[in-house]
């Protein structure tokens, strides 16, 4: 169902070792790019959680980290078929499990 | 389709129905083409873009069609009806209280969950609706398929396919458009989870007769959420309304362990999620091939060439605009003066003291709209419709942080360089006031085209295009500077960055006609009547002697200060109507357009700066006005003034030492 688009990482995750396990919950910018996982929780400022909810960004839905701006800028990630930049601190709150 | 081509029976049924108008609302999420689709459906120019948040202000247009007035308003683009912006509030405020007859919910096929996620809360308002399947063609591409007559039966309503852009779709639209607003069909019953569903029932039980103009089940969901809004209109009418919302608030709470609001959200999601498994058909995965999006996200999104692309963009817009108008305005000025010898006149009867003024405010009107602000329009209608806007905020997000702001605000900043006007509206993009206001008093730094061609006309004509250039670098660093002091000393919070990066299109040409002709006809429709006028009232007033008194009264600052010419004090009072007045009122009282001759290049210089920053033009000062009110209006534009003076000052004394 979830298709991912907007990605360049056929193939690729497979093949790169990850320094977590499954089953562990890690902030989502702490994905390489092309890794997936599983939304577990958000954190932060209410109307943040609530705008990124909205968003799609809602308990168990599947998200790809696509890539990292230089510097500490925002990440872009896809999820339910879109993609969204969102800036690094906002992100760090957001937490994954991640999955192959 | 919206013309009423066949129709001969139009007289008598217009007239019965003159005055019964029809109202029709396009919602949904931003960026999914409602703007096109009101294009299509009213003929209107509402200009059209690939970035999220363009459409600030509603929209309004007629569609006739058989004899019916349907009023089609466009709302701006919103992602749910929550409280974080602005636009959510006024839209679902329009749609629940105004009670448009109906609501036509425009979805991008390609995110068919997000956007169906906004229809669930559209249905929980009860209103009677059509949905817009829009951009199928993208949806295709990406190898995706939706059964539309599926999607009609599960949520009860009429489902069209479209591709706006194109017109597809569009007859289709209407006539179901027509058929929804004769039957007022409503949507079918959606329902959440049961453990949310019984204490909805409780909710509406309770709230009995108290009036909030909102449909009952919505309010409970809205209570259910702790709406702020909804919640205050409950505190004075019901007290145990909210009471009672919030216990049972708590209850789900409990069973799922997270805040209620996101409880509901995520329940919508769910039923959006399994509507979208049930319609989507002959999925193929294996087909997925590299997208155009993909292919172009890796260069404007790479860490070092996503810079390069971003300050190639940015960059080739100005130096185009600098170098491609140059050219034409030379052409069309050699050919003007071929025709009619326009040397401005000052003795002799008034009438021709008049024309020659009106006539000089034609070839200024000409030689500056055309070359200067058609390109710049043009390449602008080019960057904005291909979706780039989006990838500069991702890379400048950072860079923003430092000013208090963040990604977004690189749209305005950019809007701004073709006119203030259009980029302070466009600041409400940006998400607390705080953030709105900063980025408004920076917006009115950016050199837009009118100070873009004082700043041409005096400085890189008679001076040197490097001198040009470089007072556009000043402004740069001045916006930072003022930025940096802006965001230390105003209170408020700032909030970071989300945005959707929609894919790129390759923007239509006909779009991009259609969006530069919008843009320059307004400006031709206010600013040629304006050169004409302006320029023969100047005429007429020198060469009455009534503009020498304003002059002696502003020596002190435009002669002993500045270092200028005693006429720049009426040069200057011109310029707030609109900046390229002060090059015009020159060459109408000094009978010449060439500057040099007049002034020495540091004065040239000094003037353009002074220009260029100390006020934005009386219709930016209104904008300014109307989104963030009078006082803080006059404030910047009082504090404008005082920089633009200070630094023409030191710059004055400086530029004195090596020129």
């Amino acid at each position: 169902m979830f298709l991912g688009t907007g990605d360049d990482c056929n193939g690729a995750t497979s093949s790169r070792k990850r320094r977590t396990n499954d089953g562990s919950i890690v902030p989502i910018t702490d994905l390489e790019p092309c890794e997936k996982g599983l939304i577990k929780f958000l954190r932060g400022d209410k109307k943040i959680v609530q705008r990124l909810s909205d968003l799609g960004l809602t308990l168990n839905t599947k998200v790809e980290l696509l890539r990292k701006a230089p510097m500490n800028g925002p990440i872009e990630i896809c999820i339910r078929r879109t993609n969204l930049a969102i800036a690094r601190e906002i992100a760090d709150n957001i937490f994954v499990n991640v999955s192959r | 389709m919206a013309e009423c081509k066949n129709c001969v029976q139009c007289d008598s049924t217009t007239k019965k129905m003159k005055d019964f108008k029809r109202v029709v609302a396009l919602a949904g999420n931003s960026n999914v083409g409602k703007s096109a689709i009101f294009n299509q459906l009213t003929g209107v120019d509402q200009i059209i873009g690939n970035w999220p948040g363009k459409t600030v202000e509603r929209a309004e247009g007629l569609l006739h069609y058989k004899g019916m007035r349907i009023k089609i308003i466009d709302l701006p683009g919103i992602y749910s009806f929550s409280t974080y912006s602005m636009e959510e509030i006024v839209s679902r405020d329009f749609i629940a209280l105004e009670k448009p007859d109906i609501v036509v919910n425009v979805i991008d096929a390609s995110a068919l969950e997000r956007n169906l996620f906004f229809t669930l809360q559209l249905i929980e308002l009860g209103v009677p609706m059509v949905i817009a399947l829009n951009q199928v063609d993208l949806m295709e591409k990406k190898g995706l398929s939706i059964d539309a007559k599926k999607l009609e039966e599960i949520l009860g309503v009429s489902v069209v396919t479209t591709v706006a852009i194109k017109g597809i779709g569009i007859d289709n639209l209407t006539e179901k458009i027509i058929d929804a607003i004769e039957n007022k069909k409503l949507p079918n019953k959606i329902k959440y989870g049961q453990e949310i569903e019984q204490r909805l029932e409780k909710l509406i039980a309770a709230l009995g007769n108290v009036k909030t103009g909102y449909p009952s089940r919505w309010t409970a969901i809205k209570l259910i959420e702790k709406d702020a809004e909804i919640r205050s209109l409950f505190e004075k009418a019901d007290q145990n309304v909210p009471i009672l919302a919030d216990s049972l608030a708590e209850e789900i709470e409990e069973i799922h362990g997270e805040p209620s609001g996101i409880v509901i959200t995520g329940e919508r999601y769910h039923v959006a999620d399994m509507i979208a498994h049930e319609v989507f058909r002959d999925v193929m995965p294996g087909v997925k091939k590299r997208t155009l999006t993909e292919a172009l996200d890796n260069i404007a999104l790479h860490p070092v060439l996503g810079y390069v692309t971003a300050i190639m963009v940015i960059g080739g817009l100005l130096v185009w605009t600098f170098l491609i108008g140059a050219r034409v305005s030379d052409f069309i000025q050699d050919f003007l003066t071929a025709i009619e010898q326009y040397e401005p006149v000052v003795t002799g009867p008034i009438e021709s003291i008049i024309w020659n003024g009106a006539f000089t405010g034609f070839v200024a009107g000409v030689t500056l709209i055309i070359p200067y602000v058609l390109p710049f329009y043009l390449i602008l209608a080019f960057i904005e419709d291909s979706g780039y806007l989006t990838r500069i905020s991702f890379m400048l997000d950072r860079g923003m942080h430092k000013l208090g702001l963040h990604g977004k605000a690189v749209i305005p900043l950019i809007l701004g360089y073709g006119c203030n006007v259009p980029a302070v509206y466009s600041c409400r993009i940006m998400e607390t006031p705080k953030q709105k206001t900063l980025l408004a008093y920076l917006v009115t730094l950016i050199p837009c085209t009118a100070r873009t061609i004082v700043i041409l006309g005096l400085v890189a004509t008679f001076v040197s295009i490097w001198w040009g250039m470089a007072l556009y670098v000043f402004d740069i660093l001045l916006i930072i500077v003022v930025g940096r002091i802006a965001f230390k000393v105003m209170p408020g919070e700032s909030v970071g960055l989300i945005i959707e990066m929609a894919d790129y299109h390759i923007p239509s040409l006909k779009v991009i006609f259609k969006q530069t002709w919008a843009r320059t006809k307004a400006l031709i429709m206010i600013v040629f009547p304006a050169y004409i006028i302006g320029s023969a009232v100047v005429q007429a007033l020198y060469a009455l002697g009534v503009l020498t008194p304003i002059n002696n009264v502003l020596m002190p600052l435009t002669v002993w200060w500045l270092g200028l010419p005693a006429v720049s004090g009426i040069l200057l009072i011109f310029g707030i109507v609109r900046k390229e007045m002060t090059l015009l009122t020159l060459a109408v009282i000094f009978h010449t357009t060439n500057f040099a001759s007049i002034m020495t290049p540091v004065q040239l210089i000094v003037l353009a700066l002074v220009s260029m920053i100390y006020i934005p033009c009386l219709s930016n000062i209104l904008a300014l006005a109307s989104e963030f009110g009078w006082r803080k209006a006059t404030v910047l534009t009082i504090a404008e003034i005082g920089t633009a003076i200070m630094i023409g000052g030191i710059a004055f004394r400086l530029l004195s030492l090596f020129m």
